[in-house]
């Protein structure tokens, strides 16, 4: 496997998704996936099939949900949003990931 | 929070499934589009387009699979499938799922419910508080054929004075009934002569009233009685207001002071008590004996400490009063003398241990013979799936994918077999409670028990697990190549067969012991119906008329009334003849008492013998069908004021004069002067069970002795049951306030004392031939599956000239010698196990060899008849199609 796919955590996908949904409203399942591709410039390169079990686990979780609507392309496609406890959820996630990686950053400085 | 919302989700998901496929199809598809545009717009062709999508989205059907694992509870969709697949299998081949359903339905069901019985009346704790406390006192006295032996009033009254081992200890008196008149219509009632503490060796309170005090066991101060609960519900409707109430007891009027709660009944027998009331004790009585002790033992004795505590006392006593002891002369210092307590519960339990145990045996063996069938039939039909096994190994089914799709298939069939035995011994429980067999005691109490239903359902699972699995370890032991090739030719392995013929082999010899044990049990049963009673039963009728004391105050009016009814029922239509006497044989009423012979009297020390006493009218023997061998019959000369007369038996006879007459000899009761002198001989007959030797009899006559209860028998000429109703009306112009009770024929009295046998015999015959359809199921799934997997053999063989006699030997002897190897172990293990028979066989040996003969023989019958369906099959094989399929 080549270095620059990395293979992407589960968790990590999931805030990646929050993340996106929070910046850019409602979105479908096409569009996250290229958000996600674009601020990752090519580092990571997802199979765009990956983010559908992510979205499903999300909703299931209650974190976001599902609405049908119409694409750019005037089909009918399912649009995702945030709720508030996606909202909430990802503060948590953001705070734990910053305090994650800051701990990491010290460490790979210190070390 | 999100987890538990993510099952709920998920558990969800397994319901809408449809919907859920075509919303991710559609949302799929239209990912796909807007790649396909974009591409599109960056300048591709449509057909590059169109790629660089499906590559940059990733495999369609991979994201389809993870969803749906995502959306729903994969664990439970497999099991699911794996259920229907496995139902789909079971219901492909009924045969098969009818036979392993119905086997292990009828071994769950039967042994459960048998070992429910078995628990139930042995195992079960008494229904009263610290019941292991609670024994039975009484005495014996082996030397004077006394064991055992009632308690006389001064007995009971010493014990209970003397005795430090026991917390309370009463007195119950044996054979106990009355005439209740007054309100209603007479009615003959059981009921109990008890001490005023014997509620309190129950430690049980009434519902209504109060028990006894201990003044009321005196004489003229016991007119009082407690009800039990269903007699004060038939009869007083469950009236609060009965307490108070006074009833009339053989015309003694009766007060009732208390009614007990529905949970107690003492003793526990059929029918069941009425009512209690105090025994007028008189503690100065030293003969008499007719009272059992019931106690509670003081925390910490034991049934033998207060044995010999009370053994110590007896001994003590009777060397001051040899009366005490029933002599009327000094104890002999070997006398063997004692008291015996004995544990509450073994006494109800009584003789039942021992037929309980065989049929929980029996159906043991047959339990072990049903799963010897099950695994049989599952490693049959495992080997035949070697080969599907291999395939799906091949197209990719891990191997623990396999194992659990084997497991359910096991685990199903597993499961319809024990709900239908569950439901199998729900009923037979219920069946075994309802038909309440005579002589079973603690009977209505046994329920279903539980722990015995999981217990057997494990024994069948676990057996069904291990089989189920065999196919799986042979595909992983051949390896996928050799799984295919073998398979492919529908063979199976040697060592499989091996297993099967080991299986077949149990199941003879464990259906051997099980028949040879029916079939010893059953000539038994056949020796005690055919054998000699000594009298003729049919047509013969009996009913039992009691004398109330108070009306009947004198012995002329008892002996006049005793007369005249018996003439007036004679005369009637259709009455041959008829008698009385006061012990009916086969009703277990006996009398018994000590004789002297003229010119055989007991030197000092020694003690009278005891013989069986019955008071007799004129004719009982012509009735009863008993041969008058010399002498006379009693006559209605033989009267008071008359010379006493007796006939005695030939058993009594032959014991006293060898060979001499007896007619003319004397006799007397030990503890009178009076010569009885005897005029007759009779044959003996059978008097307690067709299974006891006959014992002696003495014949006295009712004109001479007063009898307050007899047996009304009578001899017709035709149908018993239509003179009924005439005699009834005889007895009520003679005085209507008597009631008649217990009216039975011969037969009927004869046929209860087989009851048990008989329905415990067919418990057995049941269960013999469900074990020889079991291994003949066993061992014709074997040989049908040896040669199914030898078509090519036998094919080249018939090519090759052999002819289909030649085959058909060849296969039945394979089946035949399994059967014999199995049938040799079984005679073995029979010789050893039937021994444990012994104390319930009636004139036959355990190891009677007609009937071992005969289990041999019918197993290898049914051996030869189950080999030759498949033989048949073989000798069919045409070699050209054999070999083409080669």
């Amino acid at each position: 496997m080549k270095e620059s796919r990395s293979d992407i955590l589960q968790g990590t996908l999931d805030l990646m998704v929050l993340k996106t949904l929070d910046g850019l409203g409602p979105l479908h399942g096409y569009g996250i996936a290229r958000r996600i591709e674009q601020v990752s410039e090519g580092v990571l390169q997802l199979n765009q099939g990956t983010i559908y079990p992510a979205l499903l686990r999300l909703q299931q979780r209650g974190w976001i949900k599902a609405e049908w609507g119409a694409s750019e392309n005037n089909r009918r496609a399912k649009y995702y949003s945030l709720t508030r406890a996606g909202r909430k959820q990802l503060e948590t996630e953001e705070e734990d990931w910053e305090r994650i990686s800051a701990v990491i950053a010290r460490m790979l400085q210190n070390a | 929070m999100g987890k538990l919302r993510e099952i709920a989700a998920r558990i969800r998901g397994l319901f809408v499934e449809s919907r859920f496929e075509r919303e991710l199809d559609e949302e799929l598809n239209s990912h796909l589009e807007l790649l396909v545009e974009e591409n599109l717009r960056h300048g591709m062709s449509s057909e590059q387009a169109r790629r660089e999508a499906r590559r940059s989205f990733g495999g369609v059907a991979q994201t389809k699979e993870a969803y749906r694992d995502q959306r729903g509870l994969p664990i439970v969709e497999t099991l699911v499938q794996d259920i229907r697949y496995g139902g789909r299998l079971l219901r492909k081949n009924p045969s098969f799922t009818a036979v392993a359903i119905i086997t292990l339905a009828l071994c769950i069901g039967a042994n459960t419910a048998i070992f429910s019985v078995v628990s139930g009346i042995l195992l079960r704790p008494l229904p009263y508080s610290d019941p292991d406390r609670l024994v039975r006192l009484m005495q014996s006295y082996a030397q004077r054929g006394l064991s055992p032996w009632n308690m006389s009033q001064m007995n009971f009254a010493t014990y209970r004075e003397q005795s430090r081992s026991f917390e309370a200890l009463a007195a119950i008196s044996i054979g106990g009934g009355a005439n209740l008149t007054g309100s209603g219509e007479p009615e003959r009632i059981q009921l109990a002569r008890v001490t005023a503490d014997f509620f309190q060796v129950f430690e049980v309170e009434p519902i209504l009233g109060r028990t006894f005090r201990p003044e009321e066991e005196t004489p003229g101060k016991n007119g009082v009685c407690v009800l039990s609960y269903s007699f004060w519900q038939r009869r007083f409707g469950g009236d609060a207001d009965v307490v108070g109430r006074t009833l009339l007891l053989n015309d003694v009027a009766t007060e009732v002071v208390g009614v007990m709660p529905d949970s107690f009944d003492f003793p526990e027998r059929w029918p069941s008590v009425a009512l209690w009331t105090p025994i007028a004790l008189n503690p100065q009585r030293q003969y008499g004996f007719f009272l059992r002790g019931i106690g509670r033992l003081k925390p910490g004795v034991s049934p033998a400490e207060a044995e010999a505590e009370t053994t110590a006392i007896l001994w003590n006593s009777a060397s001051q009063n040899p009366g005490f002891a029933g002599s009327d002369s000094a104890l002999p210092a070997d006398a063997d003398l004692k008291t015996m307590v004995t544990p509450l519960k073994k006494v109800l339990t009584g003789d039942t241990e021992n037929p309980l145990l065989v049929l929980l045996c029996a159906s043991g063996l047959l339990l072990l013979i049903g799963s010897a069938n099950v695994a049989n039939l599952l490693l049959a039909k495992g080997a035949l799936r070697t080969r599907e096994i291999a395939v799906r190994m091949a197209l990719g089914a891990t191997p623990n994918r396999i194992v659990r799709q084997l497991l359910t298939e096991s685990v199903l069939l597993a499961m319809i077999g024990g709900a239908g035995g569950a439901l199998l011994a729900w009923w037979g429980v219920r069946l075994l409670v309802r038909l309440g067999i005579q002589g079973v005691p603690r009977l209505a109490g046994v329920s279903l028990d539980t722990t015995v239903l999981a217990f057997s359902l494990t024994v069948i699972v676990v057996t069904g697990l291990l089989c189920g699995l065999a196919p799986a370890r042979q595909a992983y032991s051949l390896g996928l190549e050799a799984g295919l090739r073998e398979g492919a030719r529908g063979t199976t392995k040697t060592g499989h067969r091996r297993a099967n013929g080991v299986l077949v082999a149990a199941q003879f010899a464990l259906s051997l012991l099980l028949l040879v044990g029916v079939g010893l049990l059953l000539r038994s049963f056949q020796n005690l119906i055919t054998t000699n009673t000594g009298f003729r039963p049919e047509n013969v009728f009996s009913m039992i008329v009691s004398l109330p004391d108070k009306r009947y105050d004198t012995e002329e009016r008892s002996i006049q009334f005793n007369q005249s009814l018996v003439e007036r029922v004679s005369s009637l239509p259709g009455i041959v003849r008829a008698a009385s006497v006061d012990g009916l044989p086969m009703t277990g009423d006996d009398n018994a008492d000590g004789f002297v012979v003229e010119g055989h009297e007991p030197g000092p020390g020694e003690v009278a013998g005891v013989f069986s006493v019955r008071v007799v009218s004129p004719g009982y023997f012509d009735v009863l069908g008993i041969k008058l061998l010399r002498g006379r019959d009693i006559e209605d000369a033989d009267r008071r004021g008359s010379q006493l007369v007796a006939v005695v038996d030939e058993i009594f006879a032959r014991r006293h004069w060898p060979s001499d007459d007896p007619v003319g000899k004397r006799i007397r009761y030990s503890w009178s002067k009076d010569w009885i002198t005897i005029v007759g001989l009779v044959g003996g007959i059978k008097d307690d069970t067709l299974g006891d030797p006959p014992k002696s009899h003495v014949y006295l006559s009712s004109g001479q002795w007063p009898l307050d209860r007899f047996y009304l028998v009578s001899r017709t000429a035709g149908d018993p049951a239509a003179a009924v109703s005439a005699i009834r009306s005889e007895v009520q112009e003679l005085d209507d306030a008597l009631p008649v009770y217990s009216v039975q024929t011969m037969t009927q009295a004869m046929e209860k004392t087989l009851h048990r046998e008989r329905l415990t015999n067919q418990l057995l015959m049941g269960f013999a031939g469900l074990a020889v359809l079991l291994a003949a199921a066993g061992i014709y799934g074997v040989m049908s599956l040896d040669v199914n997997s030898r078509v090519q053999e036998f094919g080249i063989r018939t090519a090759l000239g052999a002819r289909s006699r030649d085959v058909l030997r060849m296969v039945v002897g394979n089946g035949i010698r399994l059967a014999l190897a199995g049938i040799a172990f079984g005679v073995v293990g029979a010789t050893w196990l039937t021994r444990l028979l012994r104390s319930l066989l009636f004139e036959v040996t355990p190891s009677d060899p007609p009937t071992f003969a005969a289990a041999i023989l019918l197993l290898a019958a049914v051996a030869v008849l189950a080999c030759y369906i498949p033989a048949r099959r073989a000798t069919r094989v045409d070699p050209v199609i054999a070999l083409r399929n080669e």
